[in-house]
């Protein structure tokens, strides 16, 4: 009869647990009482504070431009356009009319770090070198490959005089400013002198300074009160990572957080109903498949093109993630002045993507295998979204195998391209077309690993050819106009399967107040008030 | 028990083999039918194993096939009587499925240690000295990790596969079920008829497999069933952590992972696959105490 012992035990236990957790949730009521904002990221980690943050764009959006300036940085101002760079450290900048490989940047003047230090040109060359340079005595090789893609163009870089410097490209590269906005700036003295563990004393220029951090739990930032431009109007900020969707919705409502990024979409309703600030806005994201074009069958245009063909993108958007989405047919979205109108749009044609298939010579379709993510930035709800592809894939033959790892681990293994030992068809990795360097970074042949990302060595020499005058062209509309045709092609032949564009879900509690929601991956947090 | 049965054993000539054997199994069942949560449970397990097995034959949908536009439906929905999950699937008919390889995941990972502990504990305890240190040292290095620790270790330096999940649990339980065997041999070891066997000759092998193992089995067998719900609960556990099988296959901690995420929207649904994992632990649990009250093993 112990067995009824333990049995009513394990019951009492198990009621016990369950009210303890109730407890829990009413107990912790806002932290609002101070002027705190804290946000629920959908990283799993929280993101290096060195220069070059981890986790991807959220690592950015979240830590990096908030900690530091670059020369150049983003305007997050506007709702109604796609955001564009702004001067950052640099207060202007200009081409030589000689030479347009010849870049000078006037800095500003009133410029401090976060520990009080006056900002110079010397400064601009001691971060160059740290990322550029393998001889320079703080050369970090880690913190180095996370930007590699974003110096290529740059040959070489010099100061003229405590504010000023001259950049040099390799070739004439219109592009330069948006790659600087990722080529962070921090204090010279603090990576002296705590070398291994700068990242437990980051200093930059940027509207927060450091506190501290609870690796894997929260990061804790202030207000810079001597930032050069905007000041924050709130205190604190604290960042906590919440991979789980859910979670973050539960955190969301206890008042644990303010803001959180894209809860699960069944919620929204509700999250409406009682008050919080449901977010949404068009921005150049896109969630792809990043396949590859190398070998296997993925590099017969044919093959994708019968995939992207046998995607149901309204059922995706609409039914699966209740219209906080939108169907992808290309690397941008209508509206967009990279969007080509004259491209068919990818529909959704079973048949037609059967017929495709069988013209490659894959009639009964094939087997492959996907690496998806589990959370992380812009991957939205990787796993339904993904399963449901399967399906749609499944039904044309394409049986697919789904291998889902963790984000940071996915960016690292994308980074080192498609792996020898092992099939692996595509990588599902949320990509940013922010700037013009999207086609080139992507789809160039020059950005072969390690020279860029275009990991699946798609290569078109066509494209080659548009993009290299889109490089050298000064003139927006101009270069606009090469952009568009590169992206028909890119749209035509589809090194990518495109599946939706992400409109940027983020829920904000009541209080919340003065946050523009930019058409960008980044956010600007100095705008924001607690009521 | 064990003074019982080396009796029997002991003065064979007494009963002729068979009416023993019917008139232990009489005495096993009279006392298991009495232990009535047991046997409650057993007859609610007996269900849930051959409705899983039948899955195939009463699962009212195609457990991979799902209208999205149907998605999300509450318990009591039209047609589905435990509603749908996030892809528009029938939640009961992927229940039945999925029960297969979760019950699959309890019993296999406890049939393979058992075979291969069992073993490694026979040896350890028949031959003692050098062969029982290094045996049982060695197995003893396991029990410096956590059990939960060492599945997720191993599971994930194997990869993703209900197939790893299976071989980390069976290592995990590999030292217990060892040292249990090895504990009940060195006690039979000593007894007089195991003298009396070598005395006339036997072989080691004979001994072991006519005198050691029909004394040991019962303790390490009920031992091992209460490793059963164990083994269920840890694989789903692993396998709801994302190292077990791979999307759209069904089973119920995968189901709980993905079911998660509704958790606030439509609770209820959510604990489905929970509270089977729960049940199916639980009358585990209850039939092998009773096997245990029945068999009248203290531990």
């Amino acid at each position: 009869m112990t067995s009824i012992l333990k049995l009513k035990a394990f019951i009492l236990l198990m009621i016990t647990a369950v009210f303890l957790a109730g407890c829990n949730n009413n107990s912790s009521s806002s932290t609002s009482d101070s002027k705190t904002l804290v946000i629920a990221m959908s990283a799993s980690n929280i993101p290096s504070t060195d220069t070059t943050p981890t986790e991807g764009y959220e690592g950015y959006r979240f830590v990096g431009h908030q900690l530091y300036d670059g020369l150049v940085n983003w305007d997050l101002s506007k709702e109604d356009t796609p955001a564009d760079v702004t001067p950052g450290l640099a207060e202007s900048w200009e081409v030589s009319p000689d030479d347009p490989t010849i870049w000078t940047f006037t800095l500003r003047q009133d410029v401090k770090f976060h520990d009080g230090t006056p900002f110079t040109a010397d400064d601009i060359i001691f971060n160059f070198d740290r990322n550029k340079n393998p001889d320079s005595e703080y050369y970090n090789a880690s913190v180095a490959g996370g930007v590699l893609s974003y110096l290529k163009y740059i040959e070489s870089y010099e100061k003229i005089d405590d504010f000023t410097i001259q950049i040099k490209t390799t070739e004439p590269y219109s592009f330069l400013p948006y790659d600087l906005t990722f080529i962070k700036i921090a204090s010279p003295k603090a990576i002296k002198e705590h070398g291994e563990d700068y990242v437990s004393h980051p200093i930059g220029t940027g509207p927060f300074k450091f506190v501290n951090m609870t690796q894997g739990q929260e990061l804790t930032l202030e207000a810079n009160p001597s930032y050069w431009g905007n000041k924050p109007k709130i205190d604190q900020l604290i960042l906590r990572p919440m991979p789980d969707s859910s979670a973050r919705l539960a955190a969301l409502q206890s008042g644990q957080v303010h803001w959180a990024e894209i809860p699960p979409t069944e919620s929204i309703g509700k999250l409406k109903a009682d008050g919080f600030q449901v977010l949404l806005n068009e921005y150049p994201h896109v969630w792809p498949y990043v396949l590859n074009t190398k070998e296997g069958p993925w590099s017969d245009e044919r093959v994708r093109q019968a995939a992207n063909f046998s995607i149901d993108r309204e059922a995706l958007s609409n039914s699966l993630l209740n219209g906080v989405a939108k169907p992808a047919t290309q690397v941008l979205y209508p509206g967009h002045p990279w969007f080509n109108e004259e491209v068919d749009p990818y529909t959704y044609d079973p048949e037609k993507a059967k017929e495709l298939l069988a013209e490659a010579g894959y009639p009964n379709g094939f087997d492959t295998t996907f690496i998806v993510p589990t959370s992380g930035s812009g991957n939205m709800w990787p796993l339904p979204m993904n399963e449901f592809i399967q399906k749609n894939f499944k039904e044309v033959g394409i049986n697919v195998t789904i291998e889902a790892i963790e984000w940071q681990t996915l960016i690292t293994e994308y980074r080192a391209g498609f792996p020898d030992d092992k099939e692996v068809g595509a990588y599902n990795i949320s990509l940013a077309p922010i700037a013009p360097w999207t086609f080139d970074r992507y789809f160039a042949t020059s950005s072969f690993k390690p020279n860029g990302v275009n990991i699946g060595e798609y290569s078109n020499a066509e494209l080659d050819e548009w993009l290299k005058k889109a490089r050298e062209s000064f003139d927006t509309a101009e270069r606009d106009r090469y952009l568009n045709e590169a992206a028909g092609i890119v749209a035509e032949e589809s090194p990518w399967i495109y599946v939706v564009h992400d409109l940027n879900l983020r829920v904000l509690s009541e209080n919340v107040e003065g946050f523009v929601q930019p058409q960008s991956w980044f956010a600007d947090l100095t705008t924001i008030s607690l009521e | 028990m064990i003074t019982e049965n080396t009796g029997q054993l002991s003065n064979p000539v007494i009963l002729n083999k068979e009416e023993k054997e019917d008139s232990r199994f009489k005495e096993f069942s009279r006392r298991f039918l009495k232990n009535r949560p047991a046997f409650l449970a057993l007859i609610l397990l007996g269900i849930i194993v051959i409705s899983t097995i039948m899955a195939p034959i009463i699962a009212p949908y195609d457990p991979y096939e799902g209208e999205i536009t149907n998605r999300l439906q509450v318990i009591g929905a039209e047609g589905h009587i435990l509603g749908t999950d996030e892809q528009g699937r029938d939640i009961l008919s992927r229940i039945l499925y999925g029960g297969q390889l979760s019950l699959l995941a309890g019993i296999v990972p406890v049939l393979i240690a058992g075979l291969i502990g069992g073993s490694l504990g026979v040896m350890a305890g028949y031959f003692g000295g050098m062969i029982n240190t290094i045996i049982m040292r060695t197995l003893d290095i396991f029990y410096a990790f956590p059990a939960i620790l060492l599945a997720i270790g191993i599971s994930a330096a194997l990869g993703q596969g209900i197939d790893n999940i299976i071989i980390a649990i069976s290592i995990v339980f590999i030292p217990p079920v060892a040292r249990i065997a090895e504990s009940a041999v060195k006690e039979v070891r000593e007894e007089e008829f195991i003298e009396a066997a070598r005395t006339t000759g036997a072989k080691n092998f004979s001994i072991i497999r006519y005198h050691i193992l029909m004394n040991i089995f019962s303790r390490v067998f009920v031992y091992c069933t209460t490793q059963i719900s164990i083994s269920l609960v840890l694989a789903s556990g692993l396998s709801f952590l994302g190292l077990g099988v791979s999307p759209p296959t069904a089973e119920w901690g995968v189901m709980l992972n993905n079911l998660k995420e509704q958790i606030f929207i439509n609770p209820l649904v959510t604990v489905i696959p929970g509270l089977f994992i729960f049940i199916s632990a639980l009358t585990i649990n209850l039939v092998a105490d009773g096997f245990r009250d029945a068999l009248e093993i203290k531990q």
